[in-house]
């Protein structure tokens, strides 16, 4: 009974911690992996092995670090089976993006959409034609060529304008200071 | 090097990082990863990497998304720790003579366990994954069009042409699936055409709030009652397929045991590789067939085609096969899924729900 009681309340625990950190790993495993079923599986499996190894985790140390420790050797095994679902590959760019996640995460704010809230002005400040791929690309879920269908724009000039404004989002996130600059 | 030629080669990895972004299943760009040996470089794309990231997490700020993914990981957490207490609990059964050599088989039978656990769970998370993306898909689906086929199993002939018409005085004929078409908008608007085997056409219709009916010769009936005229589905899947999808395929990856199968093209479509799902009831507690099929698009979820085998329709004992086949995704005319759009202006048409 007591067990029993020690198990509901560490799950309950673990839920809280999920919670946390659910919107951190998903864009961690999304900066690394394309296709987003293999995400979501990945998402799945990282948090299940952690809670399996709960005990190894040491309490003193964030659990952001940790759980992005554990989803990076997923992320390796899975570019073993499927390379075309990872782009750049190799320890190094996972540290770096485990790195800029750590510096988001440590900015103010209760959540991860708080702590990414320069996002959103960094969109309304795009000029309006960059601002259009964007809502078309993430917020109504369309691909490029349907992009292309919609606006009646060639593919190429699509995808280059989605290039160009990512480009500015990211300087302008530079500028916020939401993403580090580095110099390597 | 100079500076420009610095500033064009970012220009290339910023080219290669979005392409890689966006392209799709199809494209010759859907390459495998490149590697980057210089730091900066690296740090460049992947930080492209983190705003695609990051967007992408913004526009999934919704409250069905991020709630299901917890609670889904929450279940397979009580699932684990249901399975380990079982462990435990048998062994500590286990007398006390048995110890050493139980220590050394259970390590053994665990890590076989284990072993078949981690490798059966890949494909299944997968499998689940692609239901999960299939189920949001619908959510904010277009406007789709589906082709209904019914066909003999081991015969393979069709159902509209398998059996003459029985003709009966005073008895209407019925209108069969085989043949349908069925055309859907997000998860709550339908129209079905069904023909009866002489060609007479019976449309079944919702707009989310009135559902109609259109029989030949008959008055067009109209109701608000969202349970009207519902479509007398095979006795094989009463209780399963509903024409709301995402209903349906919930209940599939409530019910079966699904596994995913790679990507696959179809028999219509050689062209694109559809993520290839199988499921199957493993313990017959639920009225449906045995075995169901599913292709969907392996990055937006989008319902390609479903296969439901062993059905039986009724009066008829040779098993079939019912297939919906996705044919089209051109958007329809605004009033479509109302019934005005498919009867004559001067047609009867009585409202059952005033």
């Amino acid at each position: 009974m007591q067990f029993k009681k020690r198990q509901n309340d560490a799950q309950a625990i673990f839920e809280i911690l999920v919670q946390e950190n659910e919107a951190m790993l998903m864009t961690y495993l999304r900066s690394a992996v394309r296709n987003q079923a293999v995400v979501e599986d990945l998402f799945q499996e990282a948090m299940l092995i952690a809670w399996r190894r709960i005990k190894e985790y040491d309490r003193s140390c964030p659990f952001g670090p940790w759980i992005r420790g554990i989803a990076a050797k997923l992320i390796m095994a899975h570019f073993r089976k499927a390379k075309s679902d990872i782009m750049i590959t190799g320890c190094d760019a996972l540290e770096y993006l485990s790195k800029q996640i750590e510096h988001i995460h440590e900015r103010p704010g209760d959540t991860w959409e708080q702590k990414i809230d320069a996002l959103k002005h960094c969109i309304e400040a795009l000029p309006d034609n960059y601002r259009g791929m964007i809502e078309l690309r993430y917020f109504k879920h369309h691909p490029a060529s349907r992009i292309s269908e919609i606006t009646k724009i060639s593919l190429e000039a699509v995808r280059k304008r989605l290039q160009r404004a990512r480009a500015q989002l990211l300087d302008c996130l530079k500028r916020k200071k939401v993403v580090m600059e580095v110099n390597t | 090097m100079t500076s420009e030629s610095n500033e064009s080669q970012f220009d290339q990895i910023g080219q290669r990082a979005n392409q890689w972004i966006d392209a799709e299943a199809n494209d010759p760009e859907y390459t495998d990863a490149f590697e980057l040996q210089d730091g900066q470089q690296l740090c460049f794309a992947a930080d492209i990497q983190l705003v695609h990231a990051m967007l992408m997490g913004l526009a999934e700020n919704n409250k069905h998304a991020r709630p299901r993914r917890v609670n889904k990981l929450m279940h397979s957490i009580r699932a684990d720790v249901e399975e380990r207490a079982r462990g435990k609990a048998t062994s500590s059964q286990k007398s006390r003579r048995y110890v050493g050599p139980a220590i050394k088989w259970g390590t053994a039978a665990m890590i076989i366990i284990s072993l078949t656990i981690f490798l059966t769970s890949l494909p299944s998370n997968k499998a689940m994954a692609t239901m999960d993306q299939m189920i949001a898909a619908i959510e904010k689906a277009g406007d789709r069009t589906y082709s209904i086929i019914v066909r003999d199993q081991k015969t393979r002939r069709r159902e509209r042409t398998g059996r003459p018409p029985i003709e009966r005085r005073n008895r209407r004929e019925r209108a069969v699936f085989d043949g349908a078409t069925l055309y859907l908008r997000g998860k709550d608007k339908y129209v079905l055409y069904r023909y009866t085997p002489s060609g007479q056409t019976v449309v079944n219709g919702s707009n989310g709030k009135t559902n109609w009916l259109i029989r030949p010769r008959r008055e067009v009936l109209v109701s608000n009652d969202t349970q009207a005229f519902r479509i007398p589905m095979p006795e094989d899947l009463a209780g399963l397929l509903t024409l709301n999808f995402g209903d349906t395929l919930q209940r599939i990856r409530e019910r079966y045991r699904i596994k995913y199968l790679g990507t696959v093209p179809v028999e219509q479509d050689k062209e694109t590789s559809w993520a290839y799902l199988h499921a199957t009831q493993p313990n017959r507690r639920f009225r449906g067939p045995r075995v169901i099929r599913i292709w969907a698009h392996p990055d937006t979820g989008l319902l390609r085609r479903i296969e439901f085998a062993d059905i039986r329709l009724q009066g008829d004992p040779d098993p079939k096969k019912l297939i919906l086949d996705l044919v089209d995704q051109r958007q329809l005319p605004n009033d479509w899924f109302t019934h005005s759009a498919h009867h004559p202006p001067d047609a009867e048409v009585d409202s059952l729900s005033e």
